[in-house]
């Protein structure tokens, strides 16, 4: 019959174009996460070794710009983007402060990764290597809140994964508990050799136990004072650490000044722990070239439309420049490049620590130190002097290798009645040392200074500058910490904010 | 009865009937009038159609032939002001870039809030872009979710129905129309060249300002000395064509046999944007065969086929206004000299350059260094000349249909579909395009949607005496799939190879699925929809109507366990006109009342909502310089197994009357809507390490008022006029949030939106401005921002506590027009035809972008313009100076009053009479002229140059952000001479 024919094609079409509702993807995620096994763990961890990429990209502004080591370019600009770097080179800030708010969601998503790997360590198979990854997950944590807690005191304590719910309801909790967070993550890795003492050479970048004794160094140094059992402790863990790095006796066994940024000599014996960053269009090429670089340069220092961010202060040129001879002075900054189309040399200052020529903009092959040998040297010379309530030949010894690596005059005991003298030299050398490597806000903070220096500096120091402004004002202690972003506020009115904001 | 009594009665929808006594002829000649005042036609539904009489909803119907002299090439375009309930909004004069549609007010605050596009019975999203006019026989709108519900759980946001064109049982009639367009913008802004603006600051300097931002400083003497020797660029005019242009050509063809009817159609269309290049071409065809296989079985073909090619320039107009006047395109002999530079200019060439400066001392000229226009980027034209830009698409769909009549009155319908859009894009800039020293790069982008649908129903009709009853049962699968391609590449030996063989460097993919630069192929996951669907009709005596539908949808987008949802409406109608006290009455025609409920859904949101998504997230480790370690990380967005579907239960109540005749006719339509499970991106806190999550969160509710009001004035032989007027009023309030008071979003620059409960969904929220600081003294006198300072914008300490803070932000507007109009005014005086269409939109408000931009506050009059100098010269009080003190994103300062109206169009036009076009041999000539946007009036409030324009940037596009203007585009006026031929 005919019919049944037209009824069997239809059928037929029908049946072709009939769907399948469950899909294999919409099923649910497998249980306990993404991983599965070991390598399902370590691309987490990669993860949130590369979640320090965006950390990283504006630390530089929460630190850096708001010392006396760099300011922003021209004054006055009323561009969008010079407001923002005005005002926290100012540290005139307001909630609202979108790199703020950037700076604080990268860093905490960092910690969101590492609590994402400790969550799923469970599947690794191997103790040693479940060992280690719970080592790095928990150094990258102890990182991401030393940083926190230092910008913003009080913080969010997050230690697994969040609801919605539960993150809406969250209140921040005092900064101790935030320390002993850190501590208790850092002291874990320590006290259980969580970590290996070196990488294999594939591995190289991986924290490692130095990188985590010398974190622990540095929170007991920033947490507690010279009279704490914890502060003392940090004597020996420099020990170890400077110990395991060669155990440099002067400046002459260290490696030198133009090479520990070397481009060529990356992971180098300086080198305890940094941010990974490599060229080739792969997406994790360094981005400070492009950050700092000077501005319409054309292409004569480096390509692209570089930012000029982070531009050095008349008075830290002026500090370098006591010591024309200073090596480090090369390796820091710059201030001038010469122009091929014309022939002649432009005058810009610009920092040069992490600049390298690149093929695509922000595709720079640097690597960021955060935890290098001439820190930790400098910063175990300060606390042996602290410890002992004066200079000692030992304090005086470490003071003098950086300065020897720099090939400028070196101290001896005896040029430093006080120990207010040799901190006031330790000081300005770990300024020039560390100079745009995001140190001295913190080393500020630390030594309770930052807000007698930023002031220093706005009204006095760097008064040229700043003068042409009209309303530069003398900033308060408050001003020092970093409001919560307007967005956390947003959602949860009842977030405490930091006073003054 | 005796043969020659006979009486044949002719009647044919949208005609007069004619009644002719047959007599003793065997040949009958019938002239039939078009009825204008006829009542009743069929109107489409979904999965059927109705006669307009037996409506119970809120539908609204349009001709296609309003649309076909409409000089532009996007259909929407041409219905904006047509339809009461139905916005459509140019967010941009780019051509090539379709307006927002919206379909009764905001319900939703899901990703998307643009209605379902039917054409033909097959949804296809963006479905009017590719249309030709010409093809279209009317579009309805289904506004009410009785008469959306039969579309479920995607009928929340409206549904527009288009049907196409089918052959007639005649023999082959030819149609070819031919339209010749010319375009230029409207208006531009005023802005200052550098002398008048040094000029300006030079006059400041006599005032007795000081501060390195109020005098004549080195950069702007230079820049006046540069504009001096070589003359101004007017830079908005450099981004701007002399003369755009838009040409359209269509055919069609449409005949048959009793027993097979074909229409065949193709257009071509050329449609230039007023900027360079901007540009649109756009083919297209249709075919469709109707063939009846025998007396109960009924086949039918419908294909189309659209190729688009389209370009946009890399830059926004922005940049170009940006860009100072003293900066020439290209470098000539002097300014060579000069810089030492050739060819295009740039910023970064006018560098450390030396110019003369008088000093105050008289003594001869000294030589000074200033950087004039210290931007990175490349000037905008010199940006076009180095990069191109374009992107095609084809489009075909493809449908194949089968009706058999089983028994009388019961008929089965399967419709088997494909939908396939692969739409490709490709950019290539040269070495030093945008930027200096930037390698030259190419990016190739792909896209492939297809859609594949199946729809079968049974359909009943029986009439029994006065009852009339109507079945629908159906079933209905579709499954949607859309695959990205990326490729982005470097290093290219030579700009003469601009194809991606010659890159040497490829990206690697970045995050986002491909949507950025990178390289790698992107499949998202299939999404199915389920659906089984039911409707009955019931009329009793053409007076009492009911109809009853319902739909259950399953869709894969979400979990089990939440995928199912029920879609029910009723709605019942009185003609009280058909009663016995109104029949056959003059002065009230027709009258009838309608009711209606109905439940719509809303899916629109991400694949992944559901789904926990990681992203690739790599790292280096290793000796050297590394080598890359794989790695994942959790995305910003948190997944919820839990949403489901978002629902809108809506009330509509309607009368429909008609006066004198049917003379005047009247629709009024009210309705009243509550969205609950609210489909929400929720910001969530971003110490979790995430920074959104869907939820199904609140309620939202609607309510609004349409009329539609048709009269015809004149209805004499050489003398018509008929004037249609509609009017839409829309309000809607926040009644609940998932338990918060209110969500708070950031905007695309610093700008706040705030969804409060109890309040209008999305209101501008930041600080209230009063005045200007006329002093240091004044704001350490009061309470102040670390921020504030002499000439910067003054803040309101809103709560009174004695200090400003987070908490003195209150409610500044919100972006909702208090109503929408349109009218047309059609005449006809013999062969001539005018008409005109006037289309408002009143009481809204744009938060205007254009203050971000130091530029715009420097050199644009309307922004400088009685604004604070000094404490002796503070301007009219509230204008600050450029962009000082605190952000001004975060206050009312850029909130400016959007309201318009404009003559959106004219078009006159003469029909040749008979006897010239039989001489002719043609069976129809008529020629016209139309222009579009010829006039605009707006509040002098307004600063910008398209009230219109509602552009921010892709990521920002949030429903949470409403009413920012990003730099608009000019608005584009047009004019158009056409011809249409018939043979």
């Amino acid at each position: 019959m005919k019919l049944s024919k037209y009824l069997f094609t239809i059928l037929a079409v029908a049946g072709l174009t009939a769907c399948e509702m469950d899909r294999e993807v919409y099923s649910d995620p497998p249980v306990g996460g993404y991983a599965k096994d070991a390598v399902g763990v370590n691309s987490l961890l990669m993860g949130a070794y590369g979640a320090m990429h965006d950390v990283l990209y504006y630390e530089w502004a929460m630190t850096e710009l708001r010392s006396d080591n760099t300011r922003m370019r021209i004054s006055n600009s009323n561009s969008a983007e010079s407001k923002l770097i005005e005002q926290l080179d100012q540290n005139t800030v307001l909630s609202s402060h979108a790199w703020i708010d950037k700076y604080w969601t990268a860093s905490y998503h960092a910690v969101a990764c590492a609590n994402d790997v400790l969550a799923s360590i469970g599947v690794v198979d191997d103790e040693a290597l479940a060992a280690q990854y719970e080592g790095e997950a928990r150094f990258l944590r102890a990182l991401n809140y030393f940083n926190i807690v230092r910008l913003w005191g009080p913080a969010f304590k997050v230690t697994r994964k969040l609801t919605a719910a539960e993150s809406r309801a969250m209140q921040r909790v005092a900064s101790s508990e935030i320390y002993n967070l850190v501590e208790e993550d850092l002291r874990a890795i320590v006290d259980n050799g969580l970590l290996p003492e070196t990488s294999a050479s594939a591995d190289l970048g991986r924290a490692t136990m130095p990188a985590a004794k010398a974190l622990l160094a540095k929170v007991c140094m920033t947490r507690y004072a010279a009279g704490d059992a914890e502060y003392a402790e940090a004597a020996g863990l420099l020990r170890d650490v400077i110990a395991a790095a060669g155990g440099p006796q002067s400046g002459a066994q260290l490696v030198p000044c133009d090479e520990v940024f070397s481009i060529r000599n990356e992971m180098n014996a300086e080198i305890i722990f940094a941010v990974r960053y490599t060229a080739g269009n792969k997406g994790l090429g360094s981005p400070f070239g492009g950050l700092f670089g000077p501005l319409n340069n054309g292409g004569n220092v480096i390509i692209g439309s570089p930012k000029h961010y982070n531009y050095p202060s008349d008075d830290l040129l002026a500090a370098f420049k006591k010591n024309a001879a200073d090596k480090r002075i090369a390796v820091s900054y710059a201030e001038k490049y010469w122009n091929a189309t014309t022939g002649k040399d432009v005058s810009a200052r610009y920092v040069t620590k992490f600049l390298s020529p690149v093929l695509t903009e922000y595709d720079g092959e640097n690597d960021w130190p955060v935890i290098r040998l001439g820190d930790l040297l400098l910063l175990y010379a300060e606390v042996t002097a602290e410890l002992a309530g004066t200079p000692t030949a030992e304090s005086v010894k470490y003071l003098n290798m950086t300065r020897e690596r720099a090939g400028i005059a070196t101290y001896a005991l005896a040029d430093f009645g006080s120990l207010t003298q040799f901190r006031t030299a330790l000081r300005e050398e770990r300024r020039l040392e560390l100079a745009f490597e995001n140190q001295r806000w913190f080393d500020l903070r630390r030594w309770g200074i930052a807000t007698e220096t930023v002031n220093d500096f706005l009204l006095d120091r760097e008064s040229l500058f700043y003068g042409d402004y009209g309303y530069v004002r003398a900033i308060d202690e408050w001003q020092t910490m970093l409001p919560v972003p307007l967005s956390v506020i947003n959602i949860n009115p009842d977030v405490a904010q930091n006073v003054g904001y | 009865m005796p043969d020659d009594k006979a009486v044949l009665v002719f009647s044919f929808l949208g005609y007069k009937t004619v009644e002719i006594e047959v007599g003793s002829r065997s040949v009958v000649d019938v002239k039939m009038e078009s009825d204008a005042l006829a009542l009743d036609e069929v109107v489409v539904v979904g999965y059927g159609t109705q006669m307009k009489s037996h409506l119970t909803g809120a539908i609204s119907k349009i001709g296609g032939d309003v649309l076909s002299d409409r000089p532009v090439s996007d259909i929407a375009t041409a219905l904006q002001g047509q339809i009461s309930g139905l916005n459509i909004n140019n967010v941009t004069s780019e051509v090539g870039v379709s307006p927002s549609i919206r379909v009764r007010g905001t319900g939703s605050i899901s990703a998307d809030s643009a209605p379902l596009v039917i054409i033909d019975g097959y949804p296809v999203p963006d479905g009017l872009s590719d249309l030709n006019p010409s093809d279209v026989r009317s579009i309805e709108v289904l506004k009410d979710a009785a008469s959306a519900a039969i579309y479920g759980s995607r009928a929340a946001n409206g549904v527009i129905m288009v049907t196409t064109k089918s052959g007639q049982a005649d023999k082959a009639k030819y149609s070819v129309k031919f339209s010749q367009g010319l375009k230029w913008a409207y208006r531009l802004h005023d802005l200052m060249t550098s002398t008048e603006h040094l000029g300006l600051l030079q006059w400041q300097e006599s005032l007795g300002a000081s501060g390195s931002n109020f005098v004549p400083g080195a950069n702007y003497r230079a820049a006046s000395w540069i504009e001096r020797n070589i003359g101004s660029t007017d830079w908005q005019r450099e981004a701007l064509r002399d003369l755009a242009g838009i040409t359209n050509v269509q055919f069609s063809l449409t005949g048959g046999k009793k027993a097979f009817r074909y229409y065949a159609s193709g257009a071509y269309t050329k449609d230039q944007g007023i900027m360079l290049q901007n540009e649109v071409q756009k083919a297209n065809f249709r075919t469709k065969m109707d063939v009846d296989l025998s007396r109960s079985v009924k086949f039918g073909v419908n294909l189309s086929g659209t190729y688009q090619q389209a370009s946009r320039p890399r830059n926004n107009f922005i940049d170009f206004y940006r860009t100072p006047s003293f900066m020439p395109v290209r470098h000539n002999a002097w300014t060579t000299a000069l810089t030492g530079y050739e060819g295009f200019a740039r910023g970064s060439h006018f560098n450390s350059i030396s110019v003369p400066t008088a000093p105050s001392d008289g003594g001869g000229i000294r030589w000074e260094t200033a950087n004039p226009f210290s931007s990175a980027n490349n000037n905008p034209r010199s940006v076009m000349a180095n990069t191109e830009r374009w992107n095609e698409s084809f489009s075909g769909l493809g449908n194949i249909y089968l009706t058999v009549d089983i028994v009388k009155g019961l008929t089965f319908k399967t419709s088997n579909g494909f939908n396939v859009k692969y739409s490709p894009s490709y950019y290539y800039a040269r070495k030093n395009a945008t930027k200096d020293g930037e390698a030259s790069n190419a990016t190739f982008f792909s896209t492939l949607y297809v859609d594949l649908l199946t729809e079968n129903t049974l359909d009943f009709h029986r009439t029994w005496g006065r009852h009339d009853f109507e079945a629908l049962a159906g079933y209905t699968a579709e499954t949607t799939r859309v695959q990205r391609v990326a490729l982005t590449g470097t290093g290219f030996p030579t700009d003469d190879i601009k194809t991606l063989n010659a890159a040497t460097v490829f990206n690697l993919a970045s995050a986002n699925n491909g949507n950025g630069a990178g390289t790698g192929t992107f499949r998202y996951p299939d999404v199915v929809l389920q659906s089984f669907l039911a409707r009955v009709n019931y009329a009793y005596d053409n007076r009492y109507l009911l109809s009853g539908s319902i739909r259950l949808d399953s869709s894969s987008l979400f979990a089990g366990g939440h995928r199912n949802a029920w879609f029910p409406s009723v709605s019942a109608g009185w003609r009280i006109s058909e009663e016995d006290f109104l029949r056959g009455h003059h002065g009230v025609s027709n009258l009838k009342l309608r009711a209606s409920y109905g439940v719509t859904g809303n899916n629109n949101i991400d694949y992944d909502a559901a789904l926990e998504v990681y992203e690739s997230q790599n790292y280096v480790l290793g000796e050297g310089n590394g080598s890359l370690q794989p790695g994942v990380a959790p995305g910003a967005v948190l997944a919820n197994r839990d949403i489901t579907w978002e629902q809108t239960d809506e009330f509509n109540f309607g009368l429909d009357a008609g006066f004198l005749d049917n003379r005047i006719n009247l629709s009024v339509d009210g309705y009243f809507s509550v969205t609950r499970a609210l489909l929400f991106k929720q910001p969530m806190q971003s110490f979790s390490g995430y920074t959104n999550y869907w939820n199904n969160i609140g309620r939202v509710r609607n309510a609004g008022v349409e009329i539609q009001l048709d009269t015809y004035n004149f209805d004499r032989r050489n003398f018509k006029w008929e004037t249609s007027v509609n009017f839409s009023l829309s309000r809607n309030k926040l009644l609940e949030l998932g338990g918060e008071k209110q969500v708070i979003t950031q905007g695309e620059r610093t700008e706040n939106y705030l969804a409060r409960v109890g309040d209008p969904l999305i209101q501008f929220y930041g600080f209230k401005t009063v005045g200007v600081w006329n002093s240091q003294e004044e704001i350490e006198a009061n309470p102040h921002f670390s921020t504030d300072v002499p000439g910067g914008l003054r803040i309101l300490d809103a709560n009174g506590d004695g200090i400003l803070d987070d908490n003195d932000r209150v409610v500044l507007g919100n972006p909702y027009p208090s109503f929408t109009y349109g009218m047309t005014n059609t005449f006809r005086i013999g062969d001539v035809d005018l008409s005109f269409l006037i289309q408002g939109v009143q009481g809204v408000t744009i938060f205007n972008g254009d203050i971000y931009y130091t530029e715009t506050m420097r050199y644009n009059k309307a922004y400088v313009r009685d604004r604070w100098i000094s404490a002796e010269h503070p301007g009219d009080g509230h204008t600050p100076y450029e962009k000082l003190g605190t952000d001004m994103l975060l206050t009312d300062y850029g909130l400016q009053n959007g309201s318009y109206v404009c003559l959106r169009n004219v078009t006159l036009g003469y029909t040749f009479p008979k006897r010239i076009v039989r001489k002719l041999r043609l069976s129809g000539l008529r020629l016209y002229a139309s222009g579009n946007n010829l006039l605009y009036i707006w509040s002098s409030d307004y600063k910008g140059i398209n009230p219109e324009a509602r552009m921010t940037s892709g990521n920002y596009a949030s429903p949470m952000i409403s009413g920012y203007q990003r730099g608009g585009f000019p608005l584009t006026s047009t004019v158009t001479f056409g011809l249409d031929l018939t043979f």
